[in-house]
C-alpha cells in the first residue's frame, strides 16, 4: 500500500463500490435513483479517476482492486445489530473490500452503506492505538495527550479510583456504556458499579431505548417484545432462507403494523431487505410514523401521527376494536385478565379466596384463581385457569362487567379499559393526531381481518415511543392490542414466543434454545425470573417459599448492601422501572453531580460512545461533568468528543474485523466471526473494564478499614465483605471465550477438535464461504401454540405471569410503584412512588392512557383535551435513523459524511413558506433548553403533573443549526431530524477547535431536565418536544462540502495532531493478535 | 455549498495576539480552568497562591509541590500546574539567570539571541492581576463562606465536623462521628436524611479540608470558622 493515499488512489485500492451503487441495492424501492445518476462521479477528478464501468451491474462505477492473492473470511458486519454475515477479503494482512454473504438468512448477499463503510472505520486516521494518559487541562481548547503503557494505565486508573473511593465513599463510583450495538453492552454499567457497591451506572438507552418494551412485555405475558430491530420479532422473516426454503416452511405474514420503527433506514440489509420481499409475498403493512419513511412510501396504509400522540391513537383503536368485537373472544376470556374483577380500593383483580368464604382453589398455589361474571348466569363466579375446551362447558368469563363485590363496585378489567378508550372516537383521534378519522378505521379494519379467517397480524413497535413520555403507555396499549386479537403464538403473529430460551425469556425447562415445547405434561408451569445478582429479585410464577429458598443462598450482608444498592439508585425512588435493567435515572444522576445531594459521582468510567452527543439536554451535563467530575476513563476506536473534552485516561478498543465473536448470529444461522485483522495496541472493548475490576478490586482491598459503604457508612471490613461485591465471570466476551466460542460453534462444526488452536481455526476459514451451520432446524425453529402445551399440574403452560395468563391489565404495573416488586425483592421500597408521579389515581397506569405531554404543538379541535402550547416554540420536531449511521458512531467514515454531511431538518413546504425558509437553507432550530436569540426569558415553563408551573430561565446551551430539507414528508408543523449528531472536527484546518457535539446535535435541544418523565422509567424526550426555526447562516464549525472530509479518509500514515498531542496511525496495519499480559491471552497456535 | 474554511490554530492565534483579551475575559478563562478540573483545582490554587507570594522559580515551585501529597499521587507533573495557570493569563512565564533573577530579552539590547539564550539558566513564574483575582474568588473562606450562606441550616454541622477533622480521620469515623452529633440529628429531623459524606464532600470542594490519609483541616484554612 502506498504510504500518502489521496482520495483517488484510496478509491482504486480499497474498492469500496461507489455510494450510489450501495443506495441502489440496499434501499430498493425506496428513494430509488435515477438510473442515469448511479455510479455518475461527483467531481470531474473522480471522473478521472473511475474506471469505465464492467458492465457487470448496468451504470455503476466499476471497482478498481486487484484481488488476486487476497483471502476471504466470513464474518459478521458489526456496524449495528443486524449482524449481517459477510465476506472479509484480506490481502497482504489488510481487509480491502467487504461484501455481504449470499447464503445469510435474511440480508441475503446485501449490505448497507453502514457495512460498506466499516473499511474506513476501521482504518481511520482518528484511530487511537495506544492507552493514552490526558496533559492538557480539560476541555477542547486544551486537550493534549500522552501515550502510557497498559500496565502504566491500568494501575494508575484503579490508583486514582482507589484513592477517590476511598476519599469519598464508594457511591462516588459511577459507569456508563452505550445502547443498542455497543460492544460493551448496555447491562453492564450498574453491574461494574455494583461489583464496587456502587449503585450508579446507565446508558443512553435503556429507558430511552427498548427497556419499556422490552420490561413491559416480560410483565405482559413474560415473553419478547415487539421489537424488530432487537431480533424479537422474527416471524416476520419466516420462510426466506435457504433453509427455510429447503424446508418447505412458508412466510405467514397476512399483515404487519410497523409503529414507531423504520427498518428500511435503521436495518437496510437485514430487515429493510427482508420486508421487502415479505411485502412482495403479498404482506400488508401499516406504517405508524409522522415521517413518511421509506417503509411508509410502500406501506398499504400510512397514519403519520402527531409526535407524542401515539398512546391517543392507540386508545382509539382499542375502541373501534372493543365496540365493533373485533377482537378474539375466545383468547381474550380465556387467556387474558380483561375478564377479571378489579377491587376499587386495590387496582388488583380480586383473587376468588377474598370473596367466597368457603372457596377451594382448583389450581396449584402458583396459579391463583380470580373472579369474574360468568355470562352464562349472570353471576360473579370464581375464574380458575384452564384449557378453554373445559372450562367454557360452565363459564363464559364477561369481559366488560361490572359487579358487587364484597359491597364494594367493581368492574371487569375490559371494562377499565373500555372506559379509557370510551372518548377516543376516530373523530378526536383525527384532531389530536393529525390522522384522518377514515384512515385510522382502515387501518383497524386491515389489522384485524386476518383475525376472521383465523390467520394473524402482528404489530412491531420501535423505539420511537421509548423517546418520550409515553414509554410504558405505548407497549401497554400494543402489546394488549396483539394479546386481545389474539395473535400470540401462532404462524404470522408477532408476539411468538420463539426466543423464549434467550436471556430475556421465561424458564421454561425441557424447550430447545428457541423454545419448543416438548411433549404435554413434561413441563412446569412457566416463570420469570426478574433477578438481578445475589438471587436479588423475585421469580414470578414461582411461590413465596421457593423464592425464599432461592434468596437464602446468598451472603445475607453481601445481599444487604446490594440491596441498600436498590433502593438507593438515583432517580429509582421515582421510576422503579428501571430495575428491569438496574439503570440510574440519567437527569437524576446529573442533578447529583451537579448539587453532590444525595451523593455525589465523582469517577465517571465511559465504556462506549459519546455522551455529549448521546444524553438529552447535553449542555446540562457538560457543565455537570466539567465542573464536578473528578476522574474520567473512556474507551473506543476513536476520540470522541466526549473523550477529547473530558476524558483523563483513554484506553484504545478494537473495531469488530478485529474482535472475535461480537455477534453471534441471523435468525438459526451461525456464521463465523473471527477476529481477522489487528492494529496497535488496540483491545477487545471488554477488557478494560475486567482488567480494571481487577486491579481496583486488589487495590480497595488493602483499605477495607477506611472505604466506606455510603449506603450505610459502614466501612467494608465492619460489613465482613471484600471487593468485588459479586463476580461477574466472563460474560462470555473476554478475548478466550470469544475465540473458545468460536472454535467450538463454528469449528466444531468444520470438524476441530477440542485442542484447535486460533490459527488452525483461521486456516479452515480461510477461503471457505460454507463457515456457517444452521443451529436449530428451521422446523424447530419456528414455534408455536407454547401455552397450549400441558405442563406437569395438568394445566395448560399458560404465560410466566402470576396468573398465567396475558395481563393486559398489567397488574406488575401496580405492584412495582408500590414497593419495587418484583425487582426490589427482599429488600423492598418503604413507601410508593410519589402520588403525583403515578398517573392512575397515583400508582403506575397498568393500562394504556394518554399522559399529560410536556411541550407541544397548537392542538385544534375538541373540548376534553387540553395542550401546553407555547407559542414561542411552536413546531413538534421528533427524530429518527437514516441509513448512514449506528447511533454516534461512523461520522468519521468519509464517504458517509459525504452523503449526509450534516443533519438536515425535514420541513413540510407549507412550514417553510411560513418561516421565509428555502430548500437547502441553514436553519436555526431552539428550544426551551437552548432559548435563542427572541426568547423571553422571563416566560414560564410548563407546568408538570406533580412541580407546578415553574419557570424556565436557565439557558444551558445555544441553538443548534442545520440545512432544510423541504419535503411533504412531514406534517405542516412538524419537523424532522436525524437524531444524534457529532460531528468531530477538532483538526489543524479549523480556525477554533471545538468538540463538535454542539453545533448541529438535536440533543442540544432535546428535554432531559424537566419534562414529564415517564412515570415508570423516566423516559426523557429525545423527541415530540417543542422548537422553533428561523433562517440562519452556516456555523463556523462544521464541515460539508466533500474535500473538508479529506482528513478522514483512511491512511497509513503515522499522523500527529499538534493541538492533541495524540499519536494516532496505521503504521502497524498487520500484527500478530496483541498478547495480553493477563491470563485470559488468547491462545495461539 | 459554502467553501471549504481554511483556518488553523495559528492564524487564531495570530489573531487574538492582535486583539488581547479583556481583564474579565482573562478572569473568566482563569474561573474556568479551576471549575472545570474539580480533581485539580486544590493544587492548582495552591500553585497560585504560592506564585502571588512573589515570582517563584520553577525548581522550587516543582519541589514544594512534589511534597505535597496530592501531588505525588496524581498523574501530572508538577511543572503542569504553573504552566496551564500561564496558559489560562493567570500567570507569566518568566526567563531566569543563574541566580534566579528574571531577564527579559529587552533589557539586553547588546546581547544577540544565542548570547542572549546562554544567560537563561530557567524559568520563574509570576502572578498576574487576572490571577489575583480568581485568588480571591476561590480562596477556600470565600467559598466557605459562599456554602453557609447557601444553607445556613447545615453550619451548625459543619462546624462540629470542621472542629473534629483539626485532626485527622478517615470517612468511617466521621460518618460514625456526624451521626451522632445533636447539631447532624437536629438537621436531619427537621429537613431531610443526609449521609455524612456530604457535608465532608461540601467541605472538600470549598478546598478548607483536604485528604492526606485521612481528612483534615488545612492549615490557615476555616480557621475562621472556628474561630
Amino acid at each position: 500500500m502506498k504510504d500518502t493515499l489521496s482520495r483517488r488512489t484510496f478509491v482504486q485500492a480499497m474498492a469500496v463500490g461507489a455510494a450510489a451503487v450501495a443506495a441502489a441495492g440496499a434501499l430498493s424501492g425506496c428513494m430509488e435513483p435515477k438510473k442515469a445518476d448511479v455510479g455518475k462521479p461527483s467531481t470531474e477528478a473522480d471522473a478521472q479517476a473511475s474506471a469505465p464501468s464492467d458492465g457487470k451491474v448496468p451504470g455503476t462505477t466499476a471497482t478498481h482492486v486487484d484481488l488476486t492473492g487476497a483471502d476471504v473470511y466470513n464474518t459478521m458486519c458489526h456496524g449495528c445489530i443486524a449482524a449481517c454475515p459477510v465476506r472479509a477479503y484480506v490481502k497482504d494482512g489488510v481487509v480491502v473490500k467487504l461484501e455481504g454473504h449470499p447464503e445469510a438468512p435474511l440480508s441475503a448477499g446485501s449490505l448497507c452503506l453502514k457495512g460498506m463503510n466499516q473499511l474506513h472505520t476501521l482504518y481511520s486516521p482518528r484511530r487511537v492505538l495506544y492507552p493514552m494518559r490526558r496533559t492538557g487541562a480539560k476541555g477542547a481548547d486544551n486537550a493534549a495527550f500522552e501515550r502510557i503503557s497498559w500496565e502504566e494505565a491500568i494501575d494508575e486508573c484503579a490508583e486514582r479510583i482507589a484513592d477517590i473511593m476511598e476519599q469519598h465513599g464508594t457511591y462516588s463510583f459511577f459507569s456508563s456504556a452505550g445502547g443498542g450495538g455497543s460492544y460493551v453492552g448496555a447491562m453492564l454499567p450498574p453491574l461494574l458499579s455494583g461489583m464496587f457497591m456502587a449503585p450508579t451506572g446507565f446508558e443512553p438507552g435503556a429507558a430511552q431505548c427498548w427497556m419499556p418494551r422490552n420490561a413491559t412485555a416480560a410483565f405482559m405475558y413474560g415473553g419478547a417484545d415487539q421489537s424488530t430491530a432487537d431480533s424479537s420479532v422474527l416471524e416476520t422473516f419466516k420462510g426466506l432462507s435457504k433453509a427455510d426454503k429447503e424446508a418447505g416452511i412458508k412466510n405467514d405474514m397476512n399483515c404487519l403494523v410497523i409503529w414507531g420503527t423504520q427498518p428500511s433506514a435503521s436495518q437496510t440489509s437485514q430487515a429493510g431487505r427482508g420486508l421487502a420481499e415479505v411485502r412482495a409475498l403479498g404482506c400488508k403493512t401499516i406504517v405508524v410514523d409522522p415521517n413518511f419513511s421509506p417503509d411508509a412510501a410502500h406501506a398499504t396504509i400510512h397514519l403519520p401521527v402527531r409526535p407524542g400522540s401515539d398512546a391517543a391513537l392507540i386508545l382509539a383503536w382499542y375502541r373501534m376494536i372493543f365496540e365493533e368485537e373485533l377482537y378474539d373472544k375466545e383468547f381474550t376470556k380465556y387467556f387474558t385478565n380483561l375478564p377479571c374483577l378489579i377491587n376499587p380500593d386495590t387496582k388488583l383483580p380480586w383473587l376468588a379466596t377474598e370473596v367466597f368464604d368457603d372457596y377451594e382453589p382448583v389450581t396449584p398455589e402458583d396459579t391463583p384463581v380470580y373472579v369474574c361474571v360468568n355470562e352464562m348466569t349472570g353471576e360473579v363466579e370464581p375464574l380458575p385457569f384452564g384449557d378453554p375446551a373445559e372450562l367454557s362447558a360452565a363459564l363464559d368469563p364477561q369481559v366488560f362487567a361490572t359487579a358487587t363485590v364484597n359491597g364494594k363496585e367493581s368492574k371487569s378489567a375490559g371494562q377499565i379499559y373500555k372506559d379509557e378508550a370510551e372518548p377516543w372516537t376516530l373523530q378526536r383521534a383525527e384532531e389530536f393526531c393529525w390522522v384522518p378519522a377514515e384512515r385510522i378505521r382502515e387501518a383497524v379494519e386491515l389489522y384485524t381481518a386476518p383475525a376472521k379467517e383465523g390467520k394473524c397480524a402482528g404489530i412491531t413497535h420501535g423505539v420511537a415511543t421509548d423517546q418520550m413520555e409515553i414509554a410504558s403507555q405505548a407497549p401497554l396499549g400494543l402489546l394488549g392490542l396483539d394479546m386481545i386479537m389474539g395473535y400470540v403464538n401462532k404462524p404470522g403473529a408477532a408476539l411468538t414466543q420463539s426466543t423464549m430460551g434467550g436471556p430475556m425469556g421465561p424458564q421454561l425447562d425441557g424447550t430447545n434454545q428457541w423454545g419448543k415445547c416438548a411433549a404435554d405434561g413434561t413441563q412446569p408451569r412457566p416463570t420469570k425470573g426478574y433477578l438481578a445478582q445475589l438471587q436479588y429479585g423475585y421469580t414470578v410464577g414461582a411461590t413465596e417459599a421457593a423464592n425464599q429458598e432461592r434468596v437464602a443462598q446468598s451472603d445475607p450482608s453481601a445481599l444487604a448492601v446490594y440491596g441498600k444498592l436498590w433502593t438507593d439508585r438515583l432517580g429509582l425512588s421515582n421510576h422503579r422501572g428501571l430495575s428491569a435493567w438496574g439503570h440510574s435515572h440519567i437527569p437524576a444522576v446529573r442533578e447529583a453531580i451537579e448539587t453532590g445531594e444525595p451523593y455525589r459521582p465523582r469517577i465517571w468510567v465511559e465504556l462506549s460512545g459519546n455522551k455529549l452527543a448521546m444524553l438529552a439536554s447535553s449542555g446540562a451535563w457538560y457543565k455537570a461533568a466539567m465542573e464536578n467530575v473528578d476522574y474520567v476513563v473512556g474507551q473506543q476506536p476513536i476520540f470522541t468528543s466526549f473523550h477529547i473534552e473530558l476524558a483523563d485516561i483513554f484506553f484504545p478498543t478494537e473495531e469488530w474485523l478485529e474482535h472475535p465473536h461480537s455477534r453471534t448470529g441471523q435468525l438459526n444461522y451461525t456464521f463465523a466471526n473471527p477476529g481477522i485483522v489487528h492494529l496497535g495496541e488496540s483491545v477487545n472493548p471488554m477488557h478494560p473494564w475486567m482488567l480494571l475490576a481487577d486491579a481496583v478490586s486488589a487495590k480497595l482491598n488493602e483499605r477495607l478499614d477506611s472505604v466506606v459503604f455510603t449506603g450505610t457508612g459502614q466501612t467494608i471490613s465492619e460489613l465482613g465483605l471484600t471487593f468485588p461485591l459479586f463476580k461477574l465471570g466472563d460474560r462470555g466476551n473476554s478475548d478466550t471465550t470469544c475465540w473458545k466460542m468460536e472454535l467450538t460453534g463454528v469449528g466444531a462444526q468444520l470438524g476441530l477438535g477440542e485442542d484447535a488452536t486460533i490459527d488452525d481455526y483461521m486456516a479452515k476459514l480461510r477461503n471457505n464461504s460454507d463457515a456457517y451451520y444452521v443451529s436449530t432446524p428451521s422446523e424447530d425453529y419456528w414455534t408455536y401454540g407454547q401455552h397450549l402445551v400441558k405442563a406437569t399440574d395438568g394445566l395448560p403452560l399458560g404465560f410466566a405471569t402470576e396468573s398465567r395468563k396475558c395481563e393486559v391489565y398489567c397488574t406488575t404495573m401496580l405492584k412495582l410503584g408500590r414497593t419495587g416488586w418484583p425487582y426490589c425483592y427482599p429488600t423492598a421500597f418503604e413507601e410508593p412512588v410519589d402520588s403525583r408521579i403515578g398517573t392512575f389515581g397515583g400508582d403506575y397506569s397498568p393500562i394504556c392512557r394518554v399522559p399529560l405531554q410536556t411541550e407541544a404543538p397548537e392542538v385544534k379541535g375538541a373540548d376534553g383535551y387540553t395542550l401546553p402550547f407555547d407559542k414561542d416554540f411552536p413546531l413538534a420536531i421528533t427524530s429518527g435513523r437514516v441509513p448512514y449511521f449506528h447511533h454516534g458512531t461512523m461520522r468519521h467514515a468519509p464517504y458517509a459524511r459525504e452523503l449526509f454531511p450534516v443533519p438536515f431538518i425535514r420541513i413540510n413546504p407549507e412550514t417553510a413558506a411560513k418561516y421565509g425558509i428555502s430548500d437547502g437553507d441553514w436553519v436555526e432550530v431552539s428550544s426551551r433548553r437552548t432559548q435563542g436569540s427572541d426568547y423571553d426569558v422571563s416566560k414560564r415553563g410548563t407546568e408538570r403533573s406533580y412541580a407546578g408551573e415553574k419557570t424556565q430561565t436557565t439557558k444551558v446551551s445555544d441553538p443548534i443549526r442545520t440545512i432544510a430539507y423541504v419535503s411533504e414528508v412531514v406534517a405542516p408543523n412538524v419537523v424532522w431530524m436525524e437524531r444524534f449528531w457529532n460531528p468531530e472536527c477538532f483538526d489543524k484546518s479549523q480556525k477554533t477547535k471545538t468538540g463538535g457535539w454542539q453545533e448541529c446535535s438535536v440533543n442540544v435541544l432535546t428535554n432531559g431536565i424537566d419534562a414529564q418523565f415517564n412515570e415508570v422509567f423516566g423516559s426523557y424526550n429525545y423527541r415530540a418536544f417543542a422548537v422553533n426555526i428561523k433562517k440562519s447562516e452556516r456555523p463556523d464549525r462544521v464541515w460539508v462540502t466533500p474535500k473538508e472530509f479529506e482528513p478522514f479518509m483512511p491512511t497509513s500514515e503515522n499522523q500527529v495532531h499538534d493541538e492533541i498531542g495524540v499519536l494516532m496511525g496505521n503504521k502497524d496495519l498487520v500484527t500478530d493478535y496483541y498478547q495480553f499480559a493477563t491470563a485470559d491471552a488468547p491462545a495461539q497456535g | 455549498m459554502d467553501e471549504a474554511r481554511n483556518g488553523g490554530a495559528q492564524a487564531l492565534a495570530a489573531e487574538e495576539a492582535m486583539q488581547p483579551a479583556t481583564f474579565e475575559e482573562q478572569v473568566r478563562r482563569g474561573c474556568d480552568l479551576l471549575q472545570q478540573n474539580p480533581a485539580k483545582r486544590p493544587l492548582l490554587y495552591k500553585t497560585l497562591a504560592r506564585i502571588a507570594q512573589g515570582p517563584v522559580d520553577l525548581a522550587v515551585l516543582e519541589d514544594e509541590l512534589a511534597r505535597d501529597v496530592r501531588c505525588a499521587k496524581g498523574s501530572m507533573a508538577p511543572y503542569f500546574y504553573a504552566q496551564w495557570l500561564a496558559d489560562a493569563g493567570m500567570a507569566r512565564r518568566l526567563d531566569t539567570d543563574g541566580s534566579g533573577r528574571p531577564v527579559n530579552r529587552d533589557d539586553y539590547p547588546e546581547l544577540d539571541d544565542d548570547a542572549f539564550d546562554d544567560m537563561l539558566a530557567g524559568f520563574a513564574y509570576e502572578i498576574t492581576d487576572a490571577g489575583r483575582e480568581v485568588l480571591v474568588r476561590f480562596s477556600p473562606d470565600s467559598r466557605l463562606r459562599a456554602l453557609y450562606e447557601s444553607q445556613p441550616q447545615r453550619v451548625a454541622v459543619y462546624e462540629d465536623l470542621l472542629a473534629f477533622l483539626r485532626e485527622k480521620h478517615h470517612l468511617g469515623q466521621i460518618d460514625s462521628y456526624v451521626r451522632g452529633l445533636a447539631s447532624y440529628q437536629a438537621y436531619v429531623a427537621e429537613h431531610q436524611e443526609l449521609s455524612p459524606s456530604v457535608f465532608v464532600d461540601k467541605l472538600s470542594d470549598a478546598g478548607v479540608i483536604a485528604f492526606d490519609g485521612g481528612w483534615v483541616v488545612q492549615e490557615g484554612k476555616g480557621e475562621q470558622a472556628l474561630s
